[in-house]
């Protein structure tokens, strides 16, 4: 501790540091005062925590400009061989002055509104206060550390503007996430809530002091431009571990969920994270001297890791509440913001990253013009397979006209219709979850499957493992007592899909593709039952009879097998040349798949 | 020619900046000695020693330090970090450190480093008694003096100094030479300095050993009693020029003479004119390898 203190004394300017820890501590507890006479005391707390985190991510950017800035360290740390751990030690020193800083202030201001709160019931006694102080204390930490991890090339007022702006938003959101808990009265305690925040304060603070510690090392280092094409043993396995190894571990906690009668939305959400988690875990370790885009990947990491806590969680607290019509668990709550978190986080994660990052990790948006194109063209598809699975229904049941009627409907019914603004907004805001499959699927395990085995087989095989990889899923979600049907079904949607995403992602050389492509899967379901909520998914009857059918709805899928690109030499040119990031596609099934229409990956 | 042990060998070293192009096949550099980088601006003086620190990682070629160490131990072992002191231009401190934050940086990043001794340095090199004042805003002098104080402050073997003289006064260039002797004389013949400076004069007095960088290459190296039998002056008359200019390296004329550097052993094709012979002087010696170099590299 004392050498902590020490090393954080060297580090922060001089000037700014008695400013940043005295005066500015004071500073923001006359706001939180001022905001609590000003505008009474409920509506104070949530303004004066946003105020609270804007005024501190300006006075943390002070302090750090001397590590983060232009002329961060050479010489002198370099000389010495314990550069690095100084310069960790620096930046952990600061990251603890900023959590005890929050605290402070959250202690100020809780016990200056702790009358209205149990005047309100939020909370009970002083016990619950503590928790509350906690809790939000740590929320503003994990954001402010996120923001300051982002802004790290602050120099000019716009960015530094904008970043506030980024800032505010989210710490509303936040702040307004954990007062939801402390509202809703079927909340006993925020113990995981607690737990959870306690959790990624460790992460982020890991993280900062890691990318510290990075940017120090990249400042000697050779920084290598191309990742070579790697399906080396230990990423592979890695991979694997944590693609497939993550989803095997949930299905028990799956099948208990399932008995005791739980939503098992949350799953479904953890389970899209897992691939993309492999791949950038792998990145990040065996690529050192490759510049990656670190907020992306620390990103889908943490989400991953986040939502997964919470769905396991989900099976041992199943606090469950309405929402839109659905019972649902409030961690399936919690992880649903999580995602739209992660979504912007990602955005400017990108953002920043810049070109060679970016070009690095996969995530340039190439052959914009036939991108999008491809893209229209797999929603048409879409209907295609709906339309011809619509009439062998009809032709089965001697209604020809009646499925062609059926199939009108789905456009012009109002319910449906109405679902298009929300398709379109939840694209920015959900994206996360369909890169994350995407990512490990066809960025990753694609083009290795095709060097090991051919252009077409790979492709196959990609889906098959694809399918498989959702049996847990299948069983238990999807599907009500008929999982080896809906396994079976399936891995057809995952073939046929896999055919025409994986010939997507080759002529476009665009990861960014299949991710819309996926998305539209996924949402389109919705469209199609007129449901916005999840429902469409769960507990399906799927009998062997639809099966044949469901691959001959798939013919239009299929059809991409013919392609000229899908032959010729094993590795595809267009991408290999930067392979050695995996791909992965989720699945889930449907409703879609029990009346004939669709079905979610 | 001198025997010598090696403070430092170096292997294929090659470091490509743009157009630049650093290419070194073998370097040695003599244990006990002091050592002169000497070369224009440009010629790849810093990031030689850069690359000798390892403040920068991104080279080719392989290094050995005190005859025991490769550069993986200068990564791992700090056994090798502790035993050099490095001295560069740039981005030596953090911008916003203070005078005495910059001491107490030091203080916990070496385990030698003394504090009296940095003190007692700070003030034989009449360092101005700020502790509060920014490193940055002193001046280019007191800077380099305080990097001084720092480097020689420390229990090391080997001192690693990137134009320690340029921002000193002629005054303070003699004392950095004193301390320089001092320095190697606290240890005989363990202890090794390599500097780099384009003040060849006033560096002369503590040069024992010479490496002459000419545009990423190394064109002359060696000792300096060895240089000065190896090469000399030649002064002859205005009639003879012409005759003499085929082995001379540099020269310069006037009104009633001519005066050049050539090669002792080439001496003898002079004969017959009459020349009078001296022996050169180092930054005569390297400024005649400069300029043939830089005719060579159609530089001028």
């Amino acid at each position: 501790m004392g050498e902590l203190f020490g090393i954080y004394k060297v580090f922060t300017p001089q000037k700014y540091r008695i400013f940043a820890v005295y005066l500015g501590t004071i500073l923001m507890m006359a706001v939180a005062l001022l905001n609590n006479i000003l505008y009474g005391k409920g509506i104070g707390l949530i303004v004066t925590a946003v105020l609270l985190l804007a005024a501190d991510v300006y006075l943390d950017l002070f302090v750090f400009q001397g590590i983060f800035g232009k002329n961060f360290g050479f010489g002198l740390l370099r000389n010495s061989d314990r550069g690095l751990k100084v310069i960790k030690k620096g930046v952990l020193a600061d990251r603890l002055r900023s959590l005890f800083q929050h605290m402070i202030v959250m202690m100020f201001t809780g016990f200056m509104s702790r009358d209205y709160f149990i005047e309100q019931g939020y909370i009970e006694g002083p016990a619950d206060l503590i928790l509350m102080i906690l809790t939000i204390g740590m929320t503003e930490y994990v954001f402010n550390t996120l923001i300051l991890n982002i802004s790290r090339r602050h120099e000019t007022f716009f960015e530094g503007f904008l970043l506030d702006m980024l800032y505010i938003l989210a710490g509303s959101a936040v702040v307004a996430g954990v007062g939801f808990l402390f509202m809703n009265e079927s909340v006993p305690a925020p113990y995981p809530m607690l737990a959870v925040m306690g959790f990624l304060t460790i992460i982020v603070t890991y993280a900062m002091v890691e990318r510290v510690g990075r940017r120090y090392i990249n400042s000697f280092e050779i920084s290598e431009k191309n990742i070579p094409g790697d399906d080396s043993g230990r990423r592979m396995w890695l991979f694997i571990l944590i693609a497939f190894g993550l989803d095997a571990l949930m299905i028990p906690a799956m099948y208990i969920g399932k008995s005791n009668g739980t939503d098992l939305t949350a799953f479904m959400v953890a389970q899209m994270m897992y691939p993309a988690c492999g791949v950038a875990l792998g990145g990040l370790l065996s690529y050192r001297r490759v510049r990656l885009p670190k907020i992306a990947y620390w990103t889908i990491i943490t989400t991953g890791l986040i939502t997964l806590i919470l769905a396991a969680s989900s099976v041992m607290l199943p606090l469950e509440f309405e929402m839109a019509g659905t019972t649902t668990t409030i961690l399936y709550y919690i992880s649903n913001f999580v995602i739209m978190i992660a979504s912007v986080l990602m955005i400017v994660g990108l953002c920043v990253a810049g070109k060679e990052k970016r070009e690095n990790a996969g995530f340039r948006f190439r052959n914009p013009g036939r991108s999008l194109l491809i893209t229209a063209l797999f929603i048409v598809l879409y209907f295609a397979r709906v339309f011809i699975l619509c009439i062998a229904d009809g032709l089965i049941n001697d209604s020809v006209a009646e499925a062609v009627r059926d199939f009108v409907n789905i456009f012009s019914s109002g319910s449906s219709v109405q679902l298009i603004p929300a398709i379109v907004i939840n694209l920015p805001l959900t994206f996360v979850m369909f890169l994350g499959e995407e990512y490990g699927w066809r960025y990753y395990l694609q083009p290795i499957m095709q060097k090991k085995l051919g252009r077409l087989p790979g492709v196959i095989l990609l889906g098959i493992l694809w399918g498989i990889w959702h049996v847990g899923a299948d069983f238990t979600y999807y599907s009500d007592g008929t999982g080896v049907q809906m396994l079976l079904a399936q891995i057809v949607t995952c073939v046929s899909l896999g055919i025409f995403f994986g010939y997507a992602y080759m002529k476009t050389d665009n990861i960014w593709v299949p991710v819309m492509m996926h998305f539209f899967n996924n949402n389109l379901i919705m469209f199609l039952s007129g449901d916005a909520s999840v429902n469409a998914m769960q507990g399906n009857v799927v009998s062997w009879t639809d099966i044949p059918l469901m691959v001959i709805g798939a013919a239009v899928f299929w059809l991409f097998a013919f392609a000229s690109i899908m032959r010729g030499e094993k590795e595809c040119p267009l991408y290999m040349r930067k392979a050695g990031v995996a791909e992965v596609d989720t699945i889930n099934g449907t409703k879609a798949v029990a009346d004939g229409m669709g079905e979610a990956v | 020619m001198m025997e010598f042990n090696s403070v430092i060998h170096g292997e294929n070293i090659l470091k490509k900046y743009g157009k630049f192009r650093l290419d070194i096949p073998e370097l040695d550099v003599p244990r006990g000695f002091a050592t002169a980088l000497i070369g224009e601006n440009g010629a790849g003086k810093s990031t030689l020693l850069d690359i000798i620190a390892g403040i920068r990682l991104d080279y080719k070629g392989s290094l050995r330090f005190f005859d025991r160490y490769d550069d993986k131990d200068r990564e791992n072992d700090p056994a090798v970090k502790n035993a050099i002191g490095y001295e560069g231009t740039g981005n030596y401190f953090l911008p916003m450190w203070t005078v005495k934050q910059g001491r107490e940086i030091q203080k916990l990043l070496f385990d030698s480093f003394d504090e009296d001794k940095y003190i007692e340095m700070c003030r034989y090199l009449a360092v101005p008694d700020e502790d509060n004042k920014k490193i940055s805003d002193l001046s280019d002098g007191n800077q380099m003096k305080l990097k001084l104080a720092g480097v020689l402050a420390r229990d090391t073997e080997l001192l690693l100094l990137d134009e320690p003289a340029s921002p000193l006064d002629p005054l303070m260039r003699d004392k950095l030479c004193d301390m320089i002797r001092e320095y190697l004389q606290s240890d005989e013949g363990n202890k090794s300095v390599l500097f780099s400076t384009h003040n060849i004069a006033d560096m002369e007095a503590v040069t024992d050993y010479m490496i002459l960088v000419e545009n990423g290459r190394i064109v002359e190296q060696g000792f300096v009693e060895d240089l000065k039998e190896k090469y000399v002056v030649v002064k002859g008359e205005k009639a003879d020029e012409e005759f003499a200019e085929k082995v001379l390296y540099s020269k310069s004329s006037n009104a009633y003479g001519f005066e050049g550097l050539c090669l002792a052993e080439r001496l003898d094709e002079l004969a017959g004119i009459n020349v009078k012979v001296e022996i050169p002087s180092l930054s005569q010696i390297c400024v005649a390898i400069m300029k043939q170099n830089s005719a060579l590299y159609g530089i001028r």
